[in-house]
């Protein structure tokens, strides 16, 4: 019987030990006004387990999620559209992103003429705003369109094309 | 047939039977066919599913043999140990046959350039470690080579016990990837697949030990063997029958497709279990007795169950390897609900919705069924013999089985995948409501009163329950300290680690989450309504003080839910895209008004044992008490 104890012992420890290195931590975000908008489940669903070499951890508000610890790529969906701007506007796989540099090296790209609105904020010293926007705009086309940049910068301009919304 | 003789035909009938009967199924459904694209070879083609069969026939009788050895032969004989021994050959050939399943499938998936070289491992590494279907033959392995080194060391019961537990287990990962993950109705299919393989196994590799054992079981051992082997297959058939008929729900959609090579297959298997029950039921009721001498025409129809038994393993592995009328075309996965759950968002929750929504879990359909049935028996049992049973108990009996059918199979498990307050409710009806029901309708005092004893030195459910609950793991796991902090700590850890996420996700996680519920529950009901103790656990200051102390807990617990400002799982409950009801952050809080109904129920339980107290004395005679009363009788007897 003693025997018995033991095994029981072990593999009950062997189950907490599984359970508990099973956990991952949780990082902490605000959700957006409009998360709840089912537009935003078709994002997140489709938002893909890594971008670059960075993979997903886990969020703790609706219709957020976040990539590499520490996290160097966040997104939240369910924002208020914006308003046109005269910030640059780059178009992406048919997603067009506001680019606001006022945090730079850090970008906070928002979508333009989507509704609702996705926002993502990266550390361009880890990765390049470019290859996070592709990795997300499959997820971002869900969103509805409802207009678009009059002279945005595509990928094939390269860089700095000056684009601007009406 | 000489008893000699036959411990060598039965197996290899068996053997022949499965491999003829695959060979054929294989070529009728195209199983095995060149491929247009990515051809990996013949040799991998029908390599595959004769590897598969192999790891079926030995799986079962590894799990089979080890389960009739607990259950039916006595501890420290011949037969025991040879029983043993035959389990440990069916884990050493289930060792090496999913080892090569595992290498097969890895050749059948990326059909790699074969080399020896440090790229093929690698990708073959990657293959184990990384893909979901390498695990689970990976896993499979480990656990069949551990069980293959088990049954060579152990030959006491309990160590045998743990081991045929292990031998169970490891039948579960190749049965959830019987069925691709990509397609519909998954959830269902594993778990009616999980249930099918597992009991097949009992059945199958328990009669192939009856061939094996028998010129060494003595004579007059014999028929009582038989009749247990005879109640385990019965009971393995019941659920072999049900599940395959659930499994064959999913794969068919029509009455037409049984036109299709696939359904021809499952024809086959189903004319050959309907032939192996019609065997049964004759053999059960008239040629058992006549089997104990040696003579009649048992043993040929245990040879030509054997046979069909073959045939159905043979066809069983050809039918995995051919596609199914309605499952050719994967699920289009177009809403949100869909790609995490497989399923649309469903209807909103209305009052109706209530009594009409439905989606039997199989597991807990078997476990209410069989608890009714045999607690009905039982107490039938006792009116035969004269004997007094309150009416209140089997009321309480057939409440819990309710009411754990409805929570599992019911509007709740149904909702509980997209509503966190489902999920809580749920968790309060099968960590406390039903416990308590369960616990007072006092099962094993019913099961120890009414089985009829071992007159051998074999175990039965009678005396694996009595040594259970005279058992240290037992006393210690109903330890009110213990059940207390298990019961909180639970409470707390599902809900703020990543155990509630992994039910969510995965079919296995979300049994054991109801399973673990249920069991945390029973516990800490018995722990705290079992004060009548020849040596009482605690004393009741101590004990009162637990009570309220867990009481404070849980309501903290359910406070914090209520009031949080972040949503549990976020990625799952937070992205159906359900469009009535409330937000899942609401949602959220409802569940936790919800989950207070845990401490309101534990104080109540506080308030009763108070005046309880009051009113009686010290031992004071109760429900589960009796258990342990009649356990140490009859063990110090």
């Amino acid at each position: 019987m003693k025997t018995t104890t033991r095994l029981l012992l072990l593999s009950g420890a062997a189950a907490v030990m599984a359970g508990l290195s099973g956990c991952t931590s949780t990082i902490h975000m605000e959700p957006a006004a409009e998360a709840n908008d089912p537009l935003c489940a078709e994002v997140t669903v489709r938002l893909p387990d890594s971008v670059g070499d960075q993979s997903r951890v886990w969020t703790d508000a609706q219709a957020t999620a976040a990539w590499g610890t520490p996290s160097s790529v966040l997104v939240t969906c369910g924002l208020e559209p914006p308003a046109p701007t005269t910030q640059q506007c780059v178009s992406l796989s048919g997603v067009d992103w506001i680019v606001d540099e006022s945090e730079t090296p850090k970008l906070r790209l928002t979508t333009y003429g989507r509704e609702p609105a996705v926002q993502v904020y990266v550390d361009t010293t880890i990765l390049s705003a470019d290859s996070v926007l592709q990795s997300l705009a499959g997820a971002a086309q869900q969103l509805s369109k409802t207009s678009e940049c009059t002279a945005p910068a595509t990928q094939e301009d390269d860089a700095q094309g000056e684009g601007s919304t009406p | 047939m000489s008893p000699t003789f036959l411990r060598v035909t039965g197996p290899t009938i068996l053997i022949l039977a499965a491999i003829i009967a695959g060979a054929i199924a294989l070529m009728i459904g195209g199983g095995a066919d060149l491929r247009f694209t990515n051809d990996p070879g013949a040799l991998v083609r029908w390599g595959l599913p004769f590897a598969k069969l192999f790891v079926n026939l030995s799986g079962a009788v590894m799990a089979g043999a080890l389960v009739l050895t607990l259950f039916g032969l006595p501890a420290g004989t011949k037969t025991f140990n040879i029983a043993l021994d035959v389990a440990s050959t069916g884990a050493a050939v289930l060792t090496v046959a999913s080892g090569t399943v595992a290498f097969l499938t890895f050749l059948s998936s990326f059909n790699p350039e074969v080399s020896l070289g440090s790229e093929f491992g690698a990708q073959l590494g990657r293959f184990l470690l990384d893909t979901e279907l390498g695990r689970a033959w990976l896993i499979t392995t480990v656990l069949a080579s551990a069980v293959t080194v088990l049954t060579f060391a152990v030959r006491g019961y309990g160590a045998v016990l743990i081991t045929g537990l292990l031998a169970l287990i490891s039948l579960v990962p190749m049965a959830t990837q019987g069925h691709s993950g990509e397609l519909a109705n998954h959830d269902a299919a594993v778990m009616s697949l999980v249930l099918h393989v597992v009991s097949a196994a009992v059945w199958l590799g328990g009669l192939t030990l009856l061939v094996v054992v028998r010129p060494v079981v003595p004579q007059s051992a014999l028929e009582d063997l038989l009749r247990r082997y005879s109640t385990l297959a019965l009971i393995a058939f019941i659920i072999v029958a049900v599940s395959g008929y659930a499994r064959a729900l999913t794969a068919l959609g029509r009455w037409e497709d049984l036109a299709t090579p696939y359904g021809l297959i499952l024809l086959t298997k189903i004319v050959a279990l309907l032939a192996i029950g019609i065997l049964g039921a004759l053999y059960r009721g008239r040629l058992i007795a006549k089997a104990g001498s040696g003579r009649g025409m048992f043993w040929v129809f245990v040879c030509i169950e054997l046979a069909f038994l073959g045939i159905a393993s043979g066809a069983a592995a050809a039918l995995a390897r051919t596609a199914a009328p309605s499952e050719t075309a994967p699920l289009a996965k177009t809403t949100a609900a869909e790609i995490l759950t497989e399923a649309p968002v469903p209807p909103e929750l209305t009052i109706e919705r209530w009594f009409t929504a439905w989606s039997p879990d199989l597991l807990w359909v078997f476990a209410a069924a069989f608890g009714v049935f045999f607690y009905i028996a039982g107490v039938h049992r006792l009116r035969r013999e004269h004997k007094r049973w309150p009416v209140r108990r089997t009321v309480y009996w057939i409440s819990a089985m309710g009411l754990l059918l409805w929570t599992t199979s019911g509007p709740i498990a149904v909702y509980g995948t997209y509503l966190i307050s489902m999920r809580l409710l749920a968790l309060v009806l099968l960590s406390l409501v039903i416990p308590l029901l369960l616990v007072s309708a006092a099962p094993l005092t019913l099961a120890s009163t009414t089985i009829r004893p071992r007159e051998d030195e074999t175990r039965g459910i009678r005396e694996w329950i009595l040594k259970a609950t005279d058992s240290t793991a037992v006393r210690v796991a109903t330890h009110p300290v213990f059940a207390a902090t298990l019961f909180a700590g639970s409470l707390w850890l599902i809900h703020y680690t990543d155990l509630l996420r992994w039910s969510l996700y995965d079919q296995l996680g979300y049994q054991w989450l109801l399973t673990h519920l249920l069991l945390t529950g029973c516990l800490l009901v018995a722990a705290f309504f079992r004060p009548n103790q020849s040596k009482p656990q605690l004393s009741r200051p101590w004990l009162l003080s637990t009570l309220i102390a867990l009481t404070l807990v849980s309501a903290l617990f359910a406070i914090n839910i209520n009031t949080r400002s972040d949503l549990m799982v976020s990625e799952w409950f937070g992205a159906m895209g359900r469009t009535w009801g409330l937000t899942p952050l609401q949602d959220q809080a409802v569940g936790g008004t919800i989950a207070l109904s845990i401490g309101g129920t534990l104080a109540a339980m506080t308030v009763i044992m108070g005046i309880r107290w009051k009113h009686s004395n010290p031992h004071a005679n109760t429900l589960v008490s009796q258990i342990s009363q009649v356990s140490r009788k009859d063990i110090h007897a």
